[in-house]
């Protein structure tokens, strides 16, 4: 084929859409499919599981099982661009993904995340444990089917049950090390799930416009700003206190209760001042409570893991030892 | 619908369209190279690793075979 005949044929399929869009796609657009920002969260929370968790794990293992947590993570993101295309394409955030923006094929995303979840977990599972090998194909599970292709579009409570699947990383991490799921794990997980409901409405009260035009059914879409708010105060009274407990259970110490403390100051703060906003303040009060909210968990994981680099002894577990009279 | 009709749909209409294409068609051969490098740096990267967490995880016992 002469090579005016390849452009004319490149021409013909750019116009049908059906093959040059195949080629269209560059490294990027397949790194972007594993939404490398969510995934850079699981890494670190994955990594303070790792590092927290009691037990001796090969260096390179330790490594890999954080890479293979990652790449399952990566996977989901992956699947969960194939399903929601249609509505990633009408939402100003999500409208410059790959497979809206018709640089990878849905077809081609699903294989991309369907093969990349199978090796992650088959990797996870030889090389670390079955337990671990589980624990993350039932998150890719969660998170594809169970969030993406089931709460999401029908209930405001999506965001909610579905938040627990990017809560997992640390557990899985754990079991990684110990083989087992214990309390201490179980803490990290409901930190990471008590913390994506507020983290998520927030984003939902000035976004709500672009989740009502693609149907998505979240909270001040459905409820209302008002009703959203009184959810994320709840969550907020929950998720601060719940936020001190590593240091209660002989998981962390001083320099995290302190850390813990004050960013928890600061996140009521930030909602005292998110509940008494006017309706002209809320979108740039609800951004600053987005932004901080992002910030809280990185410095409470953070704080975990410096405690362990540094060496600060965490505090002695009240359940292990009984409250002191 | 004659011949003509359907080159007349699907060729691009002028010089300038074919021209365009041309640095287009460049475009996605240097894409698909890209994709080809990247793909073969991850699965040769993948054998190495997996060759060697097999001999971590298996120690001196990967060479203890009956014969």
């Amino acid at each position: 084929m002469s090579s005016t005949e390849g452009t004319v044929q490149s021409a013909r399929y750019a116009r049908s859409g059906v093959r040059a869009r195949a080629a269209e796609a560059t490294v990027r657009d397949y790194v972007d499919l594993l939404k490398p920002r969510v995934m850079s969260l699981v890494v670190f929370t994955a990594l303070v599981g790792l590092v927290l968790a009691p037990g001796e794990l090969h260096p390179l293992i330790a490594a890999s099982a954080i890479l293979f947590i990652a790449i399952g993570a990566g996977a989901s993101g992956a699947l969960n661009m194939w399903y929601d295309a249609d509505i990633d394409a009408v939402m100003s955030r999500t409208r410059g993904r790959p497979v809206p923006r018709g640089a990878v094929t849905g077809e081609e995303a699903f294989t991309f995340g369907i093969t990349l979840s199978i090796g992650s977990v088959l990797a996870l599972g030889l090389f670390t444990n079955w337990l671990a090998g589980g624990l993350l194909a039932f998150t890719i599970f969660f998170y594809a089917v169970i969030y993406t292709m089931w709460l999401k579009r029908r209930t405001p409570q999506n965001i909610v049950i579905g938040g627990a699947a990017g809560a997992f990383p640390p557990m899985i991490a754990w079991a990684a090390v110990t083989g087992t799921v214990s309390l201490e794990s179980v803490v990290l997980f409901l930190i990471i799930f008590m913390w994506t409901p507020p983290h998520f409405w927030a984003l939902a009260l000035y976004k709500s416009g672009d989740y009502a035009r693609a149907g998505v059914p979240m909270l001040p879409v459905v409820a209302g700003d008002r009703h959203t708010l009184r959810q994320i105060l709840v969550y907020s009274l929950i998720l601060v206190p719940l936020g001190l407990v590593p240091s209660l259970i002989g998981l962390a110490g001083w320099a995290y209760l302190t850390t813990a403390l004050v960013t928890g100051a600061g996140w009521l703060w930030l909602t005292a001042l998110l509940m008494r906003a006017s309706p002209d303040e809320r979108d740039s009060v609800a951004k600053q409570f987005f932004g901080y909210s992002i910030l809280y968990l990185f410095a409470l994981f953070s704080a975990l893991l410096a405690e362990v680099l540094i060496g600060i002894a965490p505090f002695p577990s009240l359940i292990a030892h009984g409250v002191p009279a | 619908m004659t011949a003509t009709d359907n080159n007349e749909s699907s060729v691009p209409d002028s010089v300038e369209t074919l021209e365009e294409h041309e640095i287009d068609d460049r475009e996605l051969i240097a894409r698909r190279r890209k994709r080809s490098i990247a793909l073969a740096i991850s699965l040769g990267a993948m054998v190495i690793l997996f060759y060697a967490l097999t001999l971590i995880k298996l120690g001196p016992r990967v060479f203890d075979r009956a014969l």
